[in-house]
Order: C-alpha cells, then sequence, then structure tokens
C-alpha cells in the first residue's frame, strides 16, 4: 500500500525540447520559453516533511534562457514567481 | 500525470523496503523499519550512542507519462530542533550494504561503520535548499522511463548520536525534504 501523501494541485505538462522553444502548462499557468538562447524547461518535484504524516508533495516549473531563470508555483489561489539566476529548491 | 516517487528505509541483509513517504523513521538500536519503543537508543554516562545507519533511497512507482528525471537532492531545514546533546549524521553511498552501528569510538561516525577506508559522516543540518545533498553524485542521471518501478539514485544514510547531555524521551520528528526535476 502506497503513502496518503496530498497530491499536489496540479501537474505541468512540458512540450518541447532543450535549446528550442519550450512550453509548460498546468491548465490554469503557463509557460512559454522562446529559442532566443540555450533554453529548458523543468518541473522541480518535492517531498517535503518526508517520513512523516505531515508530507507534502510540492511542485515547481522552471524556464532558463541564457542561465537566468523563472521559477512558477501554482499556488491554487495564487501564482508565485521567481525570476535568479540561482538553482532553487522548495 | 506526473510521476509517483516513493522514499524506501533499507534494512537487513535483504535489503528490505518499506515506503516511509509519510511514514517515521524510527532511529534505534536494531536494524528495522519498525515505528516502536523496542531497542531505544539510551543516554550514555559518557562519550556517545549511535543508532543502526538507516539508509534511505527514491524509488519511481509509476512514471505517469514522465520521461525523465534527474536532479535528485536532499536536505535538512537548516536547524536541528532534536534537543541539546543530539545530533544526526548522513553520508551518501551509491550501493547498500547491510545496516550497521558505526564504532563507538570515533565521534563524528564513520563510514563505513566499520572497516575501510571510513570517511566522517557529515552534519545533516548543515544542509539546506541553499545547500542539497547531491542525491545522484555515483548513480548519476537522467534516468529515463523504463520498467515499471525503479530505484534511483544514492542511498542516503543517516545515523543519530545521543550524547550525555541529551534528555530521555521519544523527539519529535525533524524535517527533511526530497527533490528531483522532472520531464
Amino acid at each position: 500500500m502506497r503513502s496518503p501523501v496530498p497530491s499536489r494541485p496540479a501537474d505541468f505538462r512540458i512540450e518541447g525540447r532543450d535549446g528550442g522553444e519550450v512550453h509548460a502548462s498546468n491548465g490554469r499557468v503557463g509557460l512559454t520559453v522562446l529559442a532566443d538562447g540555450p533554453t529548458k524547461v523543468r518541473k522541480r518535484n518535492a517531498i517535503k516533511n518526508a517520513c512523516s504524516d505531515r508530507a507534502e508533495r510540492v511542485q515547481w516549473v522552471y524556464g532558463e534562457l541564457d542561465g537566468v531563470r523563472v521559477y512558477i508555483q501554482d499556488l491554487g489561489q495564487s501564482v508565485h514567481i521567481v525570476l535568479s539566476k540561482q538553482d532553487l529548491y522548495p | 500525470m506526473a510521476a509517483t516517487v516513493i522514499i524506501n528505509e533499507k534494512n537487513g541483509g535483504g535489503e528490505v523496503a518499506t515506503d516511509k513517504t509519510s511514514g517515521t523513521v524510527r532511529f534505534k538500536n536494531a536494524d528495522d523499519a519498525s515505528v516502536d519503543l523496542n531497542n531505544p537508543l539510551v543516554v550514555p554516562d559518557s562519550g556517545q550512542e549511535f543508532s543502526f545507519q538507516k539508509y534511505l533511497r527514491l524509488e519511481i512507482t509509476d512514471w505517469g507519462g514522465a520521461t525523465q528525471i534527474d536532479n535528485l537532492r536532499a536536505y535538512s531545514d537548516g536547524a536541528n530542533n532534536f534537543g541539546t546533546g543530539i545530533k544526526l549524521w548522513y553520508t551518501t553511498a551509491g550501493s547498500y550494504v547491510t545496516p550497521e552501528i558505526p564504532s563507538e569510538a570515533v565521534d563524528p561516525p564513520q563510514f563505513p561503520g566499520t572497516g575501510s577506508p571510513a570517511v566522517a559522516m557529515q552534519d545533516f543540518f548543515a544542509t539546506s535548499a541553499g545547500s542539497p545533498i547531491d542525491m545522484d553524485a555515483v548513480n548519476t542521471g537522467p534516468i529515463t522511463a523504463g520498467s515499471p518501478t525503479q530505484e534511483i539514485g544514492d542511498y542516503l544514510i543517516l545515523v543519530m548520536e545521543i550524547e550525555p547531555t541529551a534528555t530521555q524521551g521519544v523527539l519529535s520528528t525533524e524535517t527533511l525534504t526530497f527533490a528531483y526535476d522532472e520531464i
């Protein structure tokens, strides 16, 4: 039997390839990275408070263009966006 | 739909896996995944007491349409709230060895617990989201969609240390986060 970790509000779907134009969307929030330089889009997942009954799955999506990243978290009622060159984790 | 990734605790010579994604990992004087009061760690009069090593590893149980996973990481919240005289040490490894209690003659604990070459384990609470543990340094990614279930990345090995200044009793939980990238 698998652990009953609460599911995140919405999963992002990524279309496109590294280096080209890439789209990510969860049906409510969308991100497009144009191929104006080296590109990459990933879902960054985390299991926070792991190994406890407070375990929670969190998903960000980030798009990268020329080493600059935009991180997006859909919080349901709002969207949090961070623009940075840093490698950030939930 | 995203891939389903769980956290297994591994025990015994047979590397028995127990899903601990949302279950307690109990540090004790026995190599098992049971969350009970058997084989407790004892506050020593001097020196230190180490727990059995705890081996944790990620497993993909359902790819869910994902095609690639990589950039595995683990980290704490950067603060030890276990209390005075209680520490948590970590290291990583690419393969499994039956868990053991590190030699209590050496502090911090060494990995492997006995034998050589040994390296000093590191303070788990020195890790954070800004300074995470690389969990695919040996078993490198990216991991691409293949078998229906698949263990991935390196093992996170944890050891709890109890010093004479510790207070008796069951501890509250601490924060552990596993993270990974997915396409």
